[in-house]
This record gives C-alpha cells, sequence and structure tokens, in this order.
C-alpha cells in the first residue's frame, strides 16, 4: 500500500467511525418510532453506503460484505417490505459493533469471522430488491453501479465540485434516448429540461450523434442526450420528480463527491505542494444539515499550537512585567495591542480543542438500552446540553467515569418495573445526564429517580469493611455517608456481576474527575433518587488562578478549588481560631473550618517581619490561636498590624472546606499549566507548574493533595458541628453578612454586600476614558461604564491614593456598572441592624457601626438607577404590584429592612414577622396576597412555613416566594418539595420583583 | 455576458445563400416534413451557403436537434458552410451546455 493509500484509508476509518456514531442514534430512534421514519432509514442507508463503498475501494471484503448486508436490510424497511421488530434492530446493532472492530483492525478484518453478523442479517433478506430507485455511485467505482461511469469520467471543474459540495448537492448522470426515452414515451426534451431546472441544474450535457450521416438519417438514427445536473433532491426523490426509468440515472452521492475532492486535492498537493487554502476548505462537513468549511487537522499539530499559544502568553506576560512602567510614547499603545492579539490568538487557539460534550453522551443512550435490557428493567434516558463544549482532553478523560456512573445509576438506582409500579412510580424509570455551565466551569449532572442511597445500609457496609468505625457511623450526616462511597473497595451491590459490585469504580471515578482539576457530589434521597455532580474546568491547558505566596514563594491555586478567601487581622485570631481535637479551626459563619498552615505542609519554616526592627524572624508560635505576651506593650499595634494579619485561602475538596493559610494573596491570573517534571509526580501537593510573569517558575497546589497530606478527617468535626448546629437551632438566628468595605479611611466608608459583588479591578486613572460626561474602561472585550459614587451619592469626594484606583463590578444585574473607589479596605462580618433612619439618601440603603465607624451600606440599585435610568429605572407603570399585602417572613433585621423596601417601591402593602410559626399566625388571622420567606428562621423555617401553607386549605391558595442568601441544587430541590411557587436571590431585588410579576399575572389568568 | 463562437466572426458566409426556416424545430411533430423541405431546398439550390433562422425558436425538440445536426453532416459533405442565425440567449445556452457551439457555425439574435 502506497503512502498516499494508507493516509486515504486512514482519512476513510475517521470518517466511517464517524458514520458509526451518527447510525447509532437513529438505530436507537427506529426502535422507539412507531411508524418508519423514512428519512431515519435513508440517513442509516447512506451511513452504511459510505462505508461500504469506501472500503469496498480497498478490497476489504468482510467490511464490504457486512455493510452490504446492512444495506439490504435497511433498504427493504425502507420500501415497506419489512417492519422494525427487535430482532431486526439487535441484529443491525450487533453488525455495527462488529463494523466497528473491523474498522478498528483493517490490517486483519477479513481474518475476523462476520458469519454470525451475516446470517443475522441474512434472515430479512429474501426478497431483496433493487438497491436503489437510482442506480447509485460508490465512491470507489469498483462495486454495484449498474453504469461504469465514474465522477471522475465526466471530467467536471474542480471548482464547480467545490461549489456542488458547498450548497450540499447530488450529482446525477441522466442519459436519456431519442427513440425509446423520449419519442416512444411521449417525452418532449424542452419539458425535461424545464423540470430539471426547477429542482436543480444542468451543470454538464453531451449529445451522442455519431450514428447521425446527414438529413436523410437524422430521424431515423438514436442520439443520446446526456445530462450532468446538480440538486438538492436525494435519489429516491429524484427519479419519480424527473420522471425517467431508474436505470437511466446514476447519482453520484455527497460522500462520493467528497472523496473525489480529496483525492483530486491530494494529488494536486503531491503534484505542485500545498493546494491554495480556499482548495483545502472545500472539504464539506455533513456533521450537522448545515454545510459547514472544516477540515481535518491531527491532534498533535493542535496541541503544539496550545503549548506555542502558551508560550507566547508567558512571553507576553514577561514583556508586560518588564516594562510595565515605561513611559516611552507609543509603546503603551504598541503593548496594548499585542496583549489583545496574544490573549485572543490563545482564546482561538484553545476554541479548536473544544468539543460538544455531545461526541460522549451519543454513545449513552445505547449503553442504556443494551444495560436495561440485559437487568430487566425498563430506563429513558434524556440528555440535554450536548453542545457544551469542553477541552478534548476532559471530554476523551469523562468517556469511562461518565460510563461507569450511568451503568451505577441503572444498575443500583431504578428499580425493575414490578417494583416500581407496586410503589407507585412509572415502570420506566428516567435518567437525565445534562451539562450547562455555571461560573465559568462546565458542571455534568447525572439523575435518576430510582431508590436512591440507602444511607443505613452504606454505613453497615463501610463498618464491615473496616472503613469506619461503628462509633464513626453513628455520627455521621448523610452528605458524609454518601462520601463514603468513594471510599476505595466500597460496595453495596449484593452479588458481583458484569455491571457492578466489584468495589472498584467509584473511588477510581473520583480520582479520575479530580485528576481533571474537577470535582464531584452526590445529593440523594431515599426512594426518590440520586443526583451526582461533577464540576469540570473548561480546559486543563490555560486556568484562571489565585497566586499566592509562603515565605518568599510563589504559588498558584486554581480558581474551581477556590470557595472564598478570608482576611482575620491578628486580633480576632483568638476569638474567630479554635482548637478542636488539637486542630484549629476558624468560626466562619457559624461553621467550623478546619485550617492547615501551607508551611507545615511544605515543611517551611514559618518566619516573620517584625513591625518595628523590620527583620525577618523564625515564628515560633505553635498555634495560629496562641497569642504570647499579651500583655506586652507593642501588643496592640502589632496585632492592628496589616503585617500580621492572617490570610486564609478556602478551599473546597468535594463537599467539605478548609481553610489553607497564605502569607499573602498577590493576585488572579490566567496561568499556563505546565506538567511537573518526573522527580515531582509523587508530591500530591502539586498538580503542575506555570511561569509567571517574571520568569520564575510557581507551582501549582493541588487542594485534594493538601488536604491528605495533612491528614484531615472532616468527619471527626461532625461532632462538634453537630453540637454547634444544636444550638444554632435553639437560638435566635442571626444571619450575618459579609460585607466589602471601600470608600476613604479617613472620610466615609462605604459597604456592599459581597454576595453583590463579581469582581475588583485595579485600574490607573489614565485608562479611563469619557464621553460626554460619562467615563468607560475596557472590561475584557467590552467596554464597562463607570461611576463615581460621590457624583450621586451624598458623601465627599474620595482622594485618591498611589495613582491607583479599584474598580468594584456587581453581579446579579443585567448590564454591570463599575463603581469607583480609592481604597478597599476590608472584608467583614457583621449581623449589626441596619439602621435605615438617621442617613438616608440617592445610594444609601442605610448605616451600620463596623468596629466603631458609621458604614453606609450601599444600594446599587438606586445608585445604578440615578446614574443609568434608561436601563435600570423599575417601570413603575407597571401596576400588578401595588397594594397587595405582602406577608414577609424574615428574622434577620438587614433583609427584613431592605426587602421591605423593596416590596414598597413597588407600591405593595408589606408586614414582617421574625419566624414562620409568627407568619403562620397572621395567616390565620389575616389575609395576603402573597407569602415571602426566608429559608433559615429559628422556631420554624421556610421550608417548614411553605409546607403548612400548602397542606392547609384554607393558604394553599396563597402563593409563597422564598428567599435565600445564596441559591445551590439542595435548596432549590427542597424547596420544590415543600411546595415553593418561586425561589430568589436576596439580594437580587430585579428577579424578585419581576417574579412576583410574573406569579400575580400567572395567578390572574387563572382566576 | 456570453462567449461568442469564433465562427460568428464571419458574418459574410451568411449574406447571400440558402436561408431555411427554423419554425419548426421546436416540436417533434411534423419533423418528417421539415426534413423532406430542407432536403428539397437544398437539392434546388446552388452550391452556396446554408442558413437556418433561428430568431423565432424559443427552444428545440429532440427532432429539432438531430436535424439540425443530420443538416450539418450533410451541408460538410456538401462542403457548404450552415449557419444557425437569430440564437436567443437561452438558446445558446443550451448549445454551450452541450458543447454545439463547435459544432455550428452560430450568430446571436443579438449579433
Amino acid at each position: 500500500m502506497s503512502l498516499n493509500d494508507k493516509h486515504l484509508l486512514n482519512e476513510l476509518v475517521v470518517e466511517s467511525k464517524e458514520h458509526l456514531t451518527a447510525i447509532e442514534p437513529d438505530l436507537l430512534a427506529l426502535e422507539k418510532s412507531e411508524d418508519i421514519p423514512k428519512e431515519t432509514i435513508n440517513r442509516i442507508f447512506r451511513a452504511v453506503h459510505s462505508i461500504k463503498g469506501g472500503f469496498s475501494f480497498f478490497g476489504l471484503k468482510n467490511i464490504k460484505e457486512l455493510s452490504h448486508s446492512m444495506e439490504n436490510v435497511m433498504m427493504r424497511l425502507r420500501d415497506g417490505e419489512l417492519t422494525v421488530n427487535p430482532a431486526i434492530i439487535d441484529a443491525l446493532f450487533g453488525s455495527l459493533d462488529k463494523l466497528r472492530v473491523l474498522i478498528d483492525d483493517t490490517a486483519n478484518s477479513d481474518n475476523i469471522s462476520i458469519s454470525e453478523e451475516i446470517s443475522a442479517l441474512t434472515q430479512f433478506k429474501s426478497g431483496q430488491s433493487s438497491l436503489s430507485s437510482a442506480t447509485t455511485e460508490s465512491p470507489d467505482n469498483t462495486g454495484e453501479s449498474k453504469t461504469k461511469t465514474s465522477l471522475k469520467d465526466l471530467q467536471l471543474p474542480h471548482e464547480m465540485l467545490v461549489k456542488i459540495a458547498k450548497e450540499g448537492n447530488f450529482i446525477y448522470l441522466v442519459k436519456l434516448s431519442s427513440h425509446k426515452d423520449l419519442h416512444s414515451a411521449n417525452h418532449s426534451l424542452q419539458q425535461f429540461t424545464e423540470t430539471v431546472q426547477s429542482y436543480g441544474s444542468i451543470i454538464k450535457g453531451r449529445i451522442e450523434h455519431d450514428n447521425i450521416t446527414g438529413l436523410e438519417d437524422c430521424l431515423l438514427a438514436d442520439v443520446v442526450f446526456i445530462f450532468v445536473i446538480a440538486s438538492v433532491l436525494e435519489p429516491d426523490l429524484f427519479q419519480p420528480v424527473i420522471e425517467v426509468n431508474p436505470d437511466k440515472i446514476t447519482a453520484f452521492s455527497k460522500e462520493t463527491i467528497r472523496y473525489h475532492l480529496q483525492v483530486t486535492t491530494m494529488k494536486q498537493e503531491k503534484e505542485s505542494g500545498p493546494a491554495p487554502s480556499d482548495t483545502i476548505s472545500a472539504t464539506v462537513s455533513e456533521k450537522t444539515n448545515e454545510s459547514t468549511e472544516t477540515i481535518r487537522v491531527k491532534v498533535p499539530l493542535l496541541n503544539s499550537l496550545v503549548n506555542l499559544a502558551g508560550e507566547l502568553v508567558l512571553s507576553r506576560n514577561q514583556l508586560l512585567e518588564r516594562i510595565k512602567n515605561t513611559d516611552e510614547a507609543g509603546l503603551k499603545n504598541i503593548l496594548t495591542d499585542i496583549d489583545m492579539v496574544t490573549s485572543e490568538l490563545q482564546e482561538n487557539i484553545m476554541s479548536t480543542r473544544m468539543q460538544p460534550l455531545g461526541s460522549i453522551f451519543g454513545k449513552f443512550p445505547r449503553l442504556i438500552r443494551d444495560l436495561s435490557k440485559s437487568l430487566g428493567k425498563q430506563v429513558d434516558l434524556m440528555l440535554r446540553g450536548e453542545n457544551v463544549e469542553l477541552d478534548k482532553s476532559i471530554i476523551e478523560a469523562l468517556a469511562d467515569p461518565l460510563t461507569h456512573l450511568l451503568r451505577n445509576s441503572v444498575d443500583h438506582g431504578i428499580e425493575k418495573p414490578e417494583i416500581r409500579q407496586k410503589i407507585g412510580k412509572p415502570t420506566a424509570g428516567s435518567i437525565q445526564l445534562s451539562a450547562y455551565h455555571e461560573g465559568g466551569q462546565v458542571n455534568i449532572e447525572i439523575k435518576d429517580d430510582g431508590k436512591g442511597i440507602d444511607c443505613e445500609r452504606v454505613k453497615k457496609n463501610a463498618v464491615e469493611k473496616g472503613i469506619i468505625s461503628t462509633e464513626d457511623a453513628e455520627r455521621l450526616t448523610d452528605q458524609e455517608v454518601f462520601e463514603l462511597i468513594f471510599e476505595p473497595g466500597f460496595s453495596t451491590a449484593e452479588t458481583v456481576t458484569d455491571v457492578s459490585g466489584r468495589g472498584v469504580g467509584m473511588d477510581v471515578v473520583k480520582t479520575n474527575i479530580e485528576s481533571l482539576a474537577g470535582n464531584i457530589d452526590i445529593n440523594s434521597e431515599q426512594g426518590r433518587g440520586t443526583t451526582i455532580i461533577l464540576r469540570l474546568p473548561l480546559t486543563l491547558a490555560i486556568v484562571p488562578a489565585l497566586i499566592i505566596s509562603c515565605e518568599q514563594r510563589r504559588f498558584a491555586i486554581p480558581q474551581i478549588s477556590l470557595d472564598e478567601l478570608v482576611r482575620l487581622h491578628a486580633y480576632e485570631a483568638s476569638h474567630r481560631i479554635e482548637k478542636i481535637q488539637n486542630k484549629d479551626v476558624l468560626r466562619l459563619r457559624d461553621k467550623l473550618l478546619p485550617l492547615i498552615r501551607l508551611t507545615d505542609i511544605l515543611n517551611i519554616t514559618p518566619t516573620f517581619i517584625h513591625p518595628k526592627t523590620g527583620k525577618r524572624m523564625v515564628d515560633k508560635r505553635r498555634a495560629l490561636s496562641d497569642r504570647r505576651q499579651a500583655d506586652r506593650n507593642d501588643s496592640k499595634e502589632r496585632r492592628q498590624s496589616s503585617q500580621s494579619a492572617i490570610n486564609i485561602v478556602v478551599l473546597k475538596v468535594g463537599t467539605n472546606q478548609y481553610g489553607l493559610i497564605v502569607d499573602r494573596m498577590i493576585d488572579s491570573e490566567e496561568i499556563v499549566v505546565k506538567p511537573l517534571s518526573s522527580y515531582m509526580k509523587n508530591c500530591k501537593c502539586y498538580s503542575g507548574a506555570t511561569i509567571m510573569g517574571d520568569g520564575h517558575v510557581a507551582l501549582i497546589l493541588d487542594a485534594t493533595g493538601i488536604a491528605e497530606s495533612a491528614n484531615l478527617r472532616f468527619n471527626e468535626l461532625a461532632e462538634e458541628k453537630q453540637r454547634q448546629s444544636d444550638q444554632f437551632n435553639r437560638q435566635s438566628i442571626k444571619e450575618s453578612q459579609s460585607f466589602l468595605l471601600f470608600g476613604s479611611r479617613k472620610n466615609e466608608q462605604m459597604a456592599l454586600n459581597l454576595s453583590l459583588v463579581s469582581r475588583i479591578e485595579t485600574i490607573t486613572p489614565d485608562i479611563i476614558e469619557t464621553v460626554g460626561t460619562k467615563e468607560y474602561i475596557k472590561h475584557g472585550n467590552a467596554t464597562m461604564r463607570i461611576i463615581r459614587p460621590e457624583k450621586y451619592m451624598p458623601i465627599r469626594k474620595q482622594k485618591t491614593e498611589n495613582n491607583k484606583l479599584y474598580v468594584i463590578i456587581p453581579k446579579l444585574l443585567k448590564q454591570p456598572i463599575g463603581i469607583i473607589t480609592t481604597s478597599i479596605i476590608d472584608v467583614i462580618d457583621s449581623s449589626t441592624d441596619l439602621d435605615t433612619t438617621h442617613i438616608t439618601g440617592t445610594g444609601i440603603l442605610g448605616s451600620i457601626i463596623i468596629n466603631d465607624k458609621l458604614v453606609l451600606i450601599v444600594d446599587i440599585y438606586s445608585l445604578f438607577e440615578k446614574a443609568e435610568p434608561d436601563v435600570y429605572k423599575i417601570n413603575l407603570e407597571d401596576k400588578s404590584l401595588t397594594g397587595k399585602r405582602i406577608l414577609l417572613a424574615e428574622d434577620t433585621s438587614f433583609f427584613r429592612t431592605l426587602e421591605t423596601s423593596y416590596f414598597e417601591s413597588m407600591g405593595c402593602v408589606v408586614e414582617s414577622v421574625i419566624n414562620g410559626k409568627e407568619a403562620l399566625g397572621r395567616l390565620e388571622k389575616d389575609s395576603f396576597d402573597m407569602v415571602v420567606t426566608d429559608l433559615i428562621m429559628p422556631e420554624m423555617n421556610g421550608f417548614e412555613l411553605t409546607r403548612l401553607i400548602k397542606e392547609n386549605p384554607g393558604m394553599m391558595h396563597i402563593p409563597v416566594l422564598a428567599l435565600a442568601t445564596h441559591i445551590d441544587n439542595a435548596s432549590t430541590e427542597k424547596c420544590g418539595k415543600a411546595g415553593v411557587d418561586a425561589f430568589e436571590a436576596k439580594l437580587d431585588k430585579e428577579s424578585i420583583l419581576k417574579t412576583m410579576q410574573s406569579i400575580f399575572s400567572t395567578s390572574s389568568v387563572r382566576s | 455576458m456570453k462567449k461568442q463562437s469564433k465562427k460568428t466572426d464571419t458574418p459574410a458566409d451568411t449574406e447571400h445563400g440558402l436561408l431555411l426556416s427554423g419554425a419548426h424545430l421546436e416540436s417533434d411533430t411534423g419533423s418528417d416534413q421539415v426534413v423532406e423541405e430542407y432536403q428539397r431546398e437544398l437539392s434546388s439550390s446552388a452550391p452556396q451557403p446554408v442558413s437556418v433562422d433561428l430568431s423565432d425558436v424559443g427552444s428545440l425538440s429532440a427532432s429539432g436537434i438531430s436535424i439540425l445536426l443530420g443538416l450539418q453532416k450533410t451541408c460538410t459533405s456538401a462542403k457548404r458552410t450552415l449557419t444557425l442565425n437569430g440564437v436567443s440567449d437561452h438558446l445558446y445556452d443550451f448549445f454551450e451546455t452541450f458543447t454545439l457551439t463547435d459544432t455550428f457555425t452560430i450568430r446571436k439574435v443579438n449579433a
């Protein structure tokens, strides 16, 4: 086989595998369809036909024979000679699998037996009809066509073929004899040409008139009119339209045209060097119904481009770092251009590696079909988000874990039909496999409506296997029990089958997902089903990361592992950091967060800079809460010093969190991930390395590896957590808020609820551009309006320090406006009541006292409404909320004030209570149009309140809107079960009001 | 713009000679009579150039094409030139598609 032939064969193998992948969902659709979907059959037929034609060219007889037998069955189905039944579908699936085996090993394919598949197909073969009404030319022109004319013989110009391929046309060669086909059939040439032109175009013609010698015999001699026609009509439609005997038509499929183009292009390249780009781009992809231009590029080439783009990004970063302070005229503009072009180039190159998840989702319907059949179960698989894209390497690595999780769902989750029927479930179980974007990452969710996880059984099993002790088992929460499933050797399957029960798998799934820098969560409810969520980065090559330092070394932490950053003043350490089982824990918003010092893990001697001498000294404190010499004269000063502050990076490992103590949080950057050298492969604290702007290498920290190195046992905190939780429930709950403090340290300080902050950018005043009276900056690839609060709020002008400004970019808004401030002061937690009476004005929600200082809480909605009324002014003409009586159940004073202001601004009459019990009491005595409730409240929470409202015939008509600080899947599900009508984030004023309007408009339509 | 056949550069060939009507070449019916008429005209005329007037012809039937091909071959044997006159754009496209522009000398309707 020549090199060229090898290349062609490789191309054919790749293309044929695509055909096989495309056939599978069509066969499944055929199996489920009640009538015979002709188009589906034709698609399968064409795909099999292309495979047959291609491999016939290389003389691979087994592939040719098997695909030919499949074609015959498909043809009989299409012609109505056979009806779809399970035996036919099984035979076709069996043959499809064997074709895959043959195509995977073409060199050996003729030695692999296909007799079983052929005999399975042959039983449906008798009474075989002709292959197609129109003879279809196979790409190789070797086999079954009734005419020897090949596409090459037509001598069509290359450009014309490119155009035909681009337009998705077939080519037909029609030969009409003047006697037999025209005169005898009473057909006129004009009629024929007019018909053809309404369904396509005659691209070439020829008249064979050698029989004519002169006028004497011109009417006696037979003249043959040869037409070459391009038409979008498929062969089985074309023939009846032009009303010509099928024997007179040779059809050239789209695949044949593509194949011919590839061959001619390669020949041209061989003869005269690479073809011009427009010729290469002629290859037409038929993956979708749209005609899109594609070329096949070898993956190593793409990998090389990705690496080069990474190197370019590093060099760009180094260049920017090196000359960031230059004043040379014009150089800054050039740098900005290089910066932008590099970013765009890198994004585009990365996008070439992105593939839709559909490429792996597509194989699961067949998997579920076969598996459910073998287990005697009925399962409907629903796929969503097949178009969501991920890096090719992630997609490839996901195939096995997803297969395992789906097999588990069918085997462990979905009950047998008779059991489902007995417990009132539909006999067919359902599994939803969906993918969606969330917060810059991709989530893949596998949700079944099966029996769910039996926590007691899992615990018993784990104890029996020695994974946990009986005492530990009693303390575990449901979530921690679910985590046991990922322990090596764990299995609850009663019998070992091909499908499951060997105790390997879920730990491997977890390891695989974590090796992709992702994580995995399980939620389950016994009797209702299980949901598994995989969270994955979009790509592994370039990731957003937080750069931190520890003892003058820099490290990168991928943002996917980050939950939040906490900065504690030294004086706060003694009351916020405690010891539990001799380990440091931070009390963070009524939760206990285990703490790890990075220096301990990396075995680096901790040091500190003495605030007075400026000398670096060894830090001898044994624990973070160990504040020695508290009575020293300088201790207060030291504890207020920013040098002494404790910086904690809150990292997540599955559903658990821990705090990593670092020296400094430097910046967030897009880092280029480089693999670790083989010497460092065993250092589980690191997942890779990157090169910083100054050329230094920074190691990338692995959140899971660090937790393992620290021997962090999250369940050891369970007992303490339970105790805390009990206390929490007994007390009146004070929900604390996190605020971003900004503004002037000397003048007015402002605060914005941290949940409303998307990010903070540092800028210099020279990048601000002014249009009219408005100011703008470039944000990503777009322009963003920025405002100075003092322009709209009754506060003094902020003074710029160090030629540096900060832009606070809010979230939960349709068109964010950046808020300029001269300094970011801190992030603090406060549960202080909001005072709305003493300080009022545009952009001010109220005031609170933080660290003995008055702080203005910014109301971004009224601030932005003033700055950009066209965008932010809420439509007051909509009177649907005016006069509505709202009962607000909210225990936190801050939110009670905030939410009341939302509703009153729309003309609602609001009555507020502090827990669910009080709300229920008010509902029994008075009538309300809507209940708006917080979820976590003392005495009676929002879920319980909603459940009682919806169970009470006198109240069940009242719509319930639940509000929470954060919206997560678990709360959403609990809200749904309780009967909540809608669920919104507390700070998303716009969505809350829109939802309320929508609820009232729906209920008014109903009434 | 459509390409003109090179042979149309010699219009003088058809200025004097035998002019045949192409009126019935659109239909398959009556073709025998057309052939007989052409044969009669050819035999009764001097060996001068022959032209067929297609100015009223929108399309050609299969028989019409056979007749023109037969006429071309007869003229060639008799060393007489044949020109198709008054060919419409539409008809010219047809001749071009079927590469008959090399077989016939064609003068388009606006030439």
